[in-house]
Formats: structure tokens, sequence, C-alpha cells
């Protein structure tokens, strides 16, 4: 579907506002990548009891990871089709968007480096 | 049947207008968006905080955009049935990009004129549920910077972020996960009810069902007193020998009689058989209404009565886990597990409760005359089969007819006269001295659903 122009490895995704050891050639943009997901049942009600006793839901971590795992590969390989090489101050945001579902929502600014 | 049908009918006309002027609304705001990104001038968005250089900074404004945006009730419906069975909201992932396209369609509104919007920030917010909000800041910089190429956008391609799914095959697939997952649970909830009655003592019932009962008889009866054509009622149950009766002998039986035209009588827990006034007021003879009890009583025999509970409990339980803050769609879909219930089970179950019946005819009559008039007076009422018979609970009375007659050929039981109702009713009032013995010289001057009460 996505014509790759660059391995996801080239991608740098960075928090900072530049990459350490290079130079930002020119500015593309906001960039961004969403991840609407939730778990099934199953962990929904282990997260119930959970919920009762208190601790670490690891269940829903993993949502979390997942969502965010998404999230980034959609911001990179947005940043892709703009033949980007780098993609500089990274931020994140939450949001419910439905009962038990999460959305991560990654975004930053799209460069090219010299 | 009908109370789930009618809504049910409800819900989906309800979902498909949702579907319809959900899609529209979608469609729309893809318009609009497109078509005013595609007005405004080129800006460069950042989220970095760096001020450009090269360029000269004449001032700086804080800027924000906002949207909220509902989701239609079919896309909710979509949603709960997803996370039931976990995975990509679909649905919501295009909703939750064209907010914040808008958002930022928003905050470049306010920044018109502006070169550069730096520090962008995004943010959401918990207004309601079914609701996706979206808050976009940043600031302004208005600069001598005049930007070449004229790119329209200022935000990229959004195909990545988007399953691409049609939201009907979406809808099929989560339905059928939905449906399996139920149907597993559904079954396990069959066999843990089926042991759960089974190891419950007729005796344990009856004393939680004590504590509960109270209330639906306190609706019917005036200070918990028994009407003259109950008592008769309980008097005739109690008057079946008790070898006749199985398990069920354990039970205290009471009767409540319920103000209803429609012919039905039901068993529920602690021995409490409820009779409404409509079936009084089709059966003629004693050996009738004695036929119909004792069919009630075959269920005590075999618990049905606990299990149909036991079904009702889990349905609610899961349908409230699921849908939480829908009374309505609760509701309907926890009427479900008992209905299948009833249904699955019911055909075997009212096989042996209609044998339980003609073997309590037997031993309080010594014959099974009239056993299966009432089904033949009902058939009449119901008229031809119909799809609907598939759902129902009970068989057709017509083939109950046929059944119950088959039976007593087979055991080669006696048929004999009937004992009318209201003879058998009026020597019971003169047996417990409600009327004077010289009052029967006149008969037929009382019955069960004008006298007593």
């Amino acid at each position: 579907m996505t014509n790759t122009t660059k391995p996801a490895a080239d991608m740098a995704v960075v928090t900072i506002s530049h990459v350490p050891g290079r130079e930002i050639s020119e500015n593309l943009g906001i960039v961004f990548g969403s991840s609407v997901r939730s778990r099934s049942f199953l962990f929904d009600i282990f997260a119930t009891f959970k919920n009762l006793f208190g601790g670490e839901v690891r269940s829903y971590t993993r949502l979390l990871e997942d969502a965010q795992q998404e999230a980034i590969s959609r911001l990179t390989a947005q940043a892709r089709k703009m033949d980007a090489d780098a993609i500089v101050d990274v931020h994140f945001a939450t949001s419910q968007v439905a009962y038990k579902a999460a959305e991560i929502f990654a975004y930053g600014t799209a460069v090219r480096l010299k | 049947m009908e109370e789930l049908f009618l809504p049910g009918i409800g819900l989906i006309i309800l979902i498909g207008i949702a579907y319809l002027t959900g899609r529209l609304a979608d469609r729309a705001h893809e318009r609009a968006l497109k078509r005013d990104e595609a007005l405004l001038p080129h800006q460069i968005l950042n989220s970095g905080d760096a001020i450009p250089e090269n360029t000269t900074l004449h001032t700086t404004k804080m800027v924000t955009g906002k949207v909220v945006i509902a989701e239609d009730r079919f896309r909710n419906l979509l949603a709960r049935l997803r996370i039931f069975v976990g995975g990509r909201l679909a649905a919501h992932e295009a909703a939750v990009i064209r907010a914040k396209r808008e958002a930022i369609l928003r905050l470049r509104i306010n920044a018109k004129g502006a070169s550069h919007i730096i520090g962008l920030r995004f943010q959401s917010a918990e207004i309601s549920r079914g609701m996706i909000e979206m808050i976009a800041s940043g600031t302004a910089l208005y600069t001598d910077h005049r930007p070449t190429g004229g790119k329209p956008a200022a935000l990229p391609d959004d195909g990545v972020n988007i399953s691409h799914r049609n939201l009907l095959t979406e809808f099929a697939s989560a339905s059928m996960a939905f449906l399996l997952i139920c149907w597993g649970i559904y079954t396990a909830s069959g066999f843990a009810t089926e042991w759960a009655a089974s190891s419950i003592s007729v005796q344990d019932e009856m004393a939680i069902w004590s504590q509960i009962e109270p209330e639906l008889i306190e609706e019917h009866r005036e200070d918990y007193e028994r009407s003259l054509p109950e008592r008769y009622l309980v008097d005739l149950i109690n008057s079946i020998p008790k070898e006749a009766l199985g398990p069920a002998k354990d039970y205290d039986f009471d009767v409540l009689i319920i103000p209803d035209d429609s012919p039905n009588a039901a068993a529920l827990p602690g021995g409490l058989i409820l009779v409404h006034t409509g079936m009084l007021d089709l059966v003629d003879s004693e050996n009738e209404l004695l036929s119909i009890l004792g069919h009630e009583i075959g269920h005590y025999n075999g618990r049905d009565h606990l299990e149909g509970l036991g079904r009702e409990v889990v349905g609610v339980a899961l349908s409230a886990m699921m849908f939480q803050t829908d009374a309505v769609l609760t509701a309907w879909v926890a009427g479900w597990p008992k209905l299948l219930a009833d249904r699955d089970h019911s055909r075997s179950q009212e096989l042996d409760a209609d044998n339980w019946s003609l073997k309590i005819l037997m031993a309080k009559y010594g014959h099974v005359g009239e056993a299966s008039r009432t089904f033949e007076k009902l058939a009449e009422l119901q008229g031809d089969h119909s799809v609907l018979d598939y759902l129902s609970t009970h068989p057709h009375p017509r083939d109950r007819v046929e059944r119950l007659d088959d039976m007593a050929r087979e055991q080669g039981l006696p048929i004999g006269e009937p004992v009318e109702l209201q003879t058998a009713f009026e020597d019971f009032l003169v047996r417990v001295g409600e009327i004077p013995a010289s009052a029967l010289e006149n008969r037929h001057q009382y019955n069960l659903t004008n006298t007593g009460s």
C-alpha cells in the first residue's frame, strides 16, 4: 500500500528538537500517528477484579504498549511518505474515545537531515 | 417472545437510522475539512519550540483550536462489540483523525496571517462518554517569511492512520465474534446452573426465596391472606397423593392468582405457582385445572424453574458488564439467554412435565380424562403453526394435545368423566365453612374468577 522509500531503521524518532550529531536541512511540518485499541472482555474482567485489590493492571499496560507501538509506526509511515529522514519533538497524548478503549496519539515534526 | 421482538425491531430501526445519519455526517465533515484546508494559506506547523532562523519575528500569539464530535449510535454499538472481542476500533480511527484535523484547522484560522505555528500540543478532554474532544494549542509566529511553493494543506495524507474497513463488514465480523463468545459463555453457564440447581436442596431454595417472595405477594394480596380461589387451588394441590409427586413433595406449595387475561401459568422458585385469571376462565373441569397445576409441579420435579433463573442471572450480569450505560440495550440483550435457555431445554422439560401431569391426574382421579382439553382450547385460540413457534418456549398446543393423548394411549391410561370445576369449588367452600351446605341447592352461584376476592 505504501511505497516505502526508506527502511524503518533509518528513521530517527526523538523527543528533543534535534538529532544529535546531525543537522536539520528542511522542516517538513507536522506528522501524526494515532491508534485506537481495546483488549477483549476477558482482560476487562481481570482488570475489574484487579481494581478490587490494587496493583498493576498488566493487561492494560500491554494495551498502552500495543497502542503506542502502532501510533509510532503510523507516525513514521506518514513521515516516510513525505520522504523525511527523522521526526523530532515527538509528543504523546491520550484520550478515551470509547469506554474501555484507549487512543494513543503521537505527533512530531518531520525533518530532512543534511 | 414479543417483549424481545418489539424492542428489538425498535433498536434495529434506531441503529439503522444512526448508521445512515452518522455516515452522512462523516462524509459532510470530511468534505468540509478538505475544502477549508485547501482555502487556508500555507503555514509551517511545528511541534518543537525553536523559532526558525533567518526570519525577522514581528510578534507572537498563543492560538488554540477545539472541537467536540459526537459518535452516532451505530458506531457506539460497533465499538462496544469490538471492545468485547478486542483489537482496533476501525470506526473510531477516522473520527479521531478528523477531530485533530478540525482542531488544527480552527487553530490555523485563529493564527491567520502567521507564517509559523510552533510548540503545537494536543490534549483531549472528557466531557461526556461517546464524544471525541480535541484541543490543539500552539504559538503563532508573525514573521516576514513568505513561504514559497504553496503546498495546500498543513497536514500530510492521513491514510496511514485509518484501517480502511467497510463499517458494515466490520459490524458483521464483530457481531459474529461477539455471538460466538456469547454462545460459549451461554453453554458454560448452562452446565454451571444445571449443576447449581441440582445441588440446592428444596429446603434451601424455599429459605432463600422466602426472603424475596413477600414483595411479589404483597403486590397482589392484602395482608398476605390467600383468597378463596387461591385456598381452593392450594387445597387441590395438597390433595394429590404424596407418592404421585416426585422430589416436589418437599415443597410447601402456594398459588398466586394474577389478574391477567392471557391463559398462562408459571412455576416460580420456592414452590410459588402463578396462575392467570385468563387460565381459570379457560378451564371447565377440575381435571383440566389439575393437569395444568400438575404440569407446573412437574417443572419443580425437574428443578427447571431454577435453571431458567440461573441463565437470567448470567444474562443480566454479562449484559450489564458490556453495555453498562445503556439501559435499553442492557435489558434487551439480557433477555435473550433466558429465552434461549427456555426454548432449548423447554421442549424436553415440557415433555417431562406433561408426563408428571398425567401421573398426578391418575393418582388423584384414577383416570386421565380431560388431560389435554385445555391445550385443545389453546390451540383453537392460537391458530395455525407460525414461524414464531420455533423460538417459542413451549411447543404448539396442538402438538401437545397429540403428544399427551399418545402418552396416555401408550401407557394404557383410562379416560373417565371429569369433575366440573364450579361444583368442585362450591364443594370446597362448604367444606371449609365459607357457605352453608344449604346454599348448594342452587348450584353454579360461585366460580373461581368472580367470588371470594
